[in-house]
């Protein structure tokens, strides 16, 4: 039997999964999310992604199935492709609203059909993998602040956020000490790697695109 | 204490006419709606009785509470439905100057004059003061929902409620007249007014569209849960002469219990209506790939977010 592994997921995980595509990014993220290993995230990860007022996940997919219904609520008003197009013009989805209307041929009552399915199946798609997330990714909280390792690990990694993923992980590797923490972004953690593993209880530091 | 004369002059006179065109057919809901046409055509004439109300479910609803404050008498005492309407053959003047009493004399009078004859009530009075009273909403929208829409889907719910209704219990004319509804909130939506709950009535509205689609036994109670949400922030923001303390309560318990309540609810029985309906609706390859898009977006727009916050 395979050896079943432990993995501490940083929020560029989740994202990467939450909000699926078939790429470099995608890929790594759902064969991580849906393999065979154990998964977990910590309460600092939970909150950035998940979190009720300022969870990236929840406030960018509000805005944007904010935008489709906006977009059906312009076409019932103002019955005009072109005025779609110009009150639509600062919004993040105009390039998909633009994609919309070439394909619809100037007929409304498709455009609008086809904005509502795109917007169920977006939502409807981010939803099941949040839940996911829910079934497989267990939830850890740290309830020590590890005070002598955070003032080592400030010298190494300039982002205080990225320094209490990395304390989340250390808290949960005195219960799994084969632990791997995993992480989409090079620039801060991974970098640092051999600076940081010799003051946490990591077995290593992976890359997502490890994962392709 | 009577801190209010003019409005409790003004009920008294208003049950005292409902004596004599018959209590036995005048309802807490005739009472209600008299009562604001009344304050509304006293103002017409400069006399404000403060009437405290807000814009609720059916129109405008007395505050009780308030009532109580300003004339330091029950409202329920003046209320049918709860016992027999109290027999008042003789108005006290209440202080209130002869000039004034006779003015609201006459706007009770008249307003009477629109729901009787030789008499006695009219049959249909009260749609007449439903109607009367819906001209005054502050929003178009409450005359839209209330009187088109949530009317016209009630009619299908019978005593048993909406449990009876089948997955496709309407026809297609029935839909296209739901739809025509909907078309017609979407455009009408108080939107700089009511910001709090726009979104979420957008993802309403799709809602009920999907309950059209895929399971119309699931419409109604859709419908009237979203007018419950709709009228618990209306209270809020269209009331006039009711004490702050009770509007600063309402508006605790519609953010804090009613608001999220109700989205969790709206959730649940969307996300069935979703599963549903792509289930016998598969995607397209157009759609696919502007999901794809979309996907791509909205995942570099997270992860462009969470790199600011670490710069």
């Amino acid at each position: 039997m395979p050896e079943v592994l432990n993995y501490f997921l940083d929020s560029n995980v989740i994202i990467g999964y939450v909000f699926y595509q078939a790429d470099h990014w995608g890929v790594p993220a759902k064969n991580i999310i849906e393999n065979e290993h154990k998964k977990h995230y910590g309460i600092f990860v939970h909150e950035e992604c998940f979190g009720v007022q300022w969870g990236l996940c929840d406030t960018i997919e509000k805005r944007i199935n904010s935008e489709f219904g906006r977009a059906i609520k312009n076409l019932k008003q103002n019955q005009s492709v072109d005025f779609l197009l110009y009150d639509s013009e600062t919004w993040k989805i105009f390039g998909i609203i633009k994609q919309l209307v070439g394909n619809s041929k100037g007929d409304l009552n498709s455009l609008e059909s086809e904005i509502r399915n795109v917007q169920r199946v977006f939502e409807t798609e981010c939803d099941d993998r949040r839940e996911i997330i829910r079934k497989t990714v267990m939830r850890h909280t740290r309830r020590l602040p590890y005070k002598d390792i955070y003032q080592i690990l400030q010298k190494i990694i300039p982002d205080p956020d990225d320094i209490e993923v990395v304390l989340d992980a250390h808290d949960l590797g005195h219960h799994f000490p084969e632990i791997f923490l995993i992480s989409g972004d090079g620039r801060h953690i991974y970098r640092n790697k051999t600076s940081i593993l010799p003051h946490i209880k990591i077995k290593d530091i992976k890359l997502l695109s490890d994962y392709r | 204490m009577v801190r209010n004369p003019l409005l409790k002059y003004t009920v008294m006179d208003i049950v005292k006419h409902a004596n004599v065109y018959g209590s036995k057919y005048y309802k807490q809901y005739h009472f209600y709606k008299l009562l604001f046409l009344v304050y509304f055509e006293l103002k017409k004439v400069d006399i404000d009785i403060k009437l405290p109300y807000s814009w609720y479910f059916y129109g405008d609803l007395p505050d009780a509470q308030t009532f109580e404050y300003m004339t330091g008498g029950s409202l329920g005492y003046y209320t049918p439905g709860q016992g027999m309407l109290p027999r008042i053959d003789q108005l006290p003047d209440l202080g209130i100057e002869e000039q004034i009493r006779k003015k609201i004399d006459d706007v009770v009078k008249n307003e009477y004059s629109k729901i009787t004859l030789n008499g006695i009530f009219r049959k249909n009075y009260g749609d007449i003061l439903l109607k009367s009273t819906y001209d005054e909403a502050p929003f178009e929208f409450q005359r839209v929902f209330n009187r088109g829409l949530l009317q016209y889907v009630q009619k299908f719910k019978t005593e048993e409620g909406q449990s009876t209704l089948t997955v496709l219990s309407f026809d297609f004319t029935e839909l296209s007249k739901i739809g025509r509804f909907l078309d017609e909130l979407m455009v009408v939506y108080p939107e700089e007014e009511m910001p709090e709950i726009y979104d979420l009535f957008l993802r309403w509205e799709d809602t009920v569209r999907l309950t059209i689609l895929v399971d119309h036994s699931k419409m109604i109670e859709v419908i009237e849960n979203f007018w419950e949400i709709f009228c618990g922030l209306l209270r809020i923001k269209k009331n006039e002469n009711v004490l702050p303390h009770i509007v600063e309560q309402w508006e605790k318990e519609y953010f804090s219990t009613t608001l999220p309540e109700y989205e969790i609810k709206l959730k649940r029985v969307r996300k069935h209506l979703l599963h549903r309906h792509l289930e016998s609706n598969p995607v397209g390859k157009n759609t696919r790939d502007t999901v794809d898009n979309v996907m791509k977006l909205v995942r570099d727009l997270a992860l462009e977010k969470q790199e600011a916050k670490g710069a």
